[in-house]
């Protein structure tokens, strides 16, 4: 059984205006001028482009972490938490970037994806953590400016990821450009966030919760901005 | 669309014709203008073009369209926020803005004042599936939000249209 309109019965207003010929003439022109065929990559090309700059940089990350003989135990137990993460960020990536605009979820539900995974995954650093500082320690002297160096590591190269990732995805999403550009900018932070915990040298709760993890706050903020300007038409 | 993509100038003549009264009379619903409706009228196809290479393979193009064109007109509304005053053609003098009719004369008349009264989630919602003719999962996307949302926000907005309606109708 299908529900009658209540308001079938009102005079809508047409749905339909014509323009006028001179702006029809210029619209024309512009988009007809040596018009050539024009195939982008694929939405599986720009998802396994995103995962292939995030393998990029835990392969990195990893080099660095043998080069620099860190303690194979913590190492791998670094290595095997990463690996998780990029699975997430592999499902992260199909789930809200691949589909059809129609199945990625609401609005409502991807800001939860943006607030609840970054919030799991800080979570996650501080219970993996190995030693524990009182604050006040944590903020002076050398354990500061450890963070503050790993921090600004993390940024860099979660920013280039999240910049790469960006011009992949480029124009193409013009229904919710700034909760796609964030959610790449997650992505990329929990890349180079997960990556950090495997390069560094410290596993102390707060270094661990603060350096590595507001890369993934910060990127989603900065992929948010830059996603309204670069991923809608 | 597919065959615009591959480079058939041809393709584009039937895709103009099939989208750009709908999308002109959407944008004229938003601005209220004509001259504004058809400078985002241009910027909206003058975007799809630029963005062709990125268009979904067998997605509607309506809806991919009608949102290209509402964010073209949140951009300029935002921007235009930003200015200080609208000036003429001459630099000199604000633009008389248009005036609702203080008291309607016939029912389409009374149904376009209380659209403007509606919300305006409430508004788009109605407009995308009852004006321009979007179905819900459509109209849902281009608002980005759920199916329900949308059905959710028609309903109340109908409700609300109703009462105003009743309004007008009531004698003085």
């Amino acid at each position: 059984m299908t529900q009658k309109d209540p308001l079938a019965d009102l005079p809508w207003p047409g749905a339909t205006v014509t323009p006028s010929e001179t702006c029809s003439k210029a619209i024309r022109g512009a988009c007809t001028k040596s018009l050539c065929p024009e195939r982008g990559v694929s939405a599986m090309g720009r998802a396994l482009l995103t995962l292939g700059l995030s393998v990029l940089l835990l392969g990195y990350y990893t080099y660095y972490a043998v080069a620099e003989h860190r303690p194979s135990a913590v190492m791998r137990t670094a290595l095997f938490g990463a690996m998780g993460w990029l699975g997430a960020q592999a499902l992260l990536v199909f789930v809200t970037l691949v589909r059809p605009p129609v199945k990625r979820g609401s609005r409502a539900l991807r800001l939860g994806i943006l607030i609840g995974v970054p919030v799991l995954f800080v979570t996650y650093l501080g219970l993996v953590s190995t030693e524990h500082f009182a604050f006040a320690k944590f903020t002076q002297g050398y354990p500061a400016g450890h963070a503050l160096g790993c921090g600004l590591v993390a940024l860099f190269f979660g920013a280039l990821i999240a910049g790469g990732a960006l011009v992949a995805w480029r124009r193409t999403d013009p229904y919710n450009p700034g909760l796609s550009g964030a959610m790449i900018g997650m992505i990329a932070g929990l890349a180079s966030g997960s990556g950090m915990s495997i390069a560094c040298s410290s596993h102390e709760t707060f270094h661990s919760c603060i350096a590595h993890g507001a890369v993934v706050f910060a990127l989603s903020l900065a992929g948010f901005g830059l996603g309204r300007r670069l991923l809608a038409p | 669309m597919e065959r615009y993509v591959d480079g058939n100038a041809e393709a584009f003549d039937g895709l103009y014709r099939k989208l750009s009264s709908t999308l002109m009379g959407y944008l004229l619903r938003l601005t209220r203008n004509r001259a504004r409706a058809e400078d985002l009228l241009q910027i909206t196809f003058t975007k799809m073009h630029r963005a062709r290479a990125s268009y979904l393979k067998g997605a509607p193009v309506l809806p991919w369209a009608v949102a290209i064109a509402r964010r073209s007109f949140l951009d300029e509304r935002r921007a235009a926020a930003v200015r200080t005053e609208d000036l003429s053609a001459d630099g000199s003098l604000p633009e008389p803005r248009p005036e609702a009719p203080a008291l309607p004369t016939e029912m389409s008349d009374a149904l376009e004042i209380a659209l403007q009264k509606l919300p305006e989630s409430y508004r788009e919602a109605i407009e995308l599936t009852k004006i321009t003719g979007l179905s819900i999962q459509e109209a849902a996307s281009v608002l980005g939000t759920t199916e329900t949302a949308v059905k959710l926000r028609v309903h109340r907005g109908y409700n609300q249209l109703r009462k105003e309606l009743e309004s007008f109708q009531r004698p003085a």
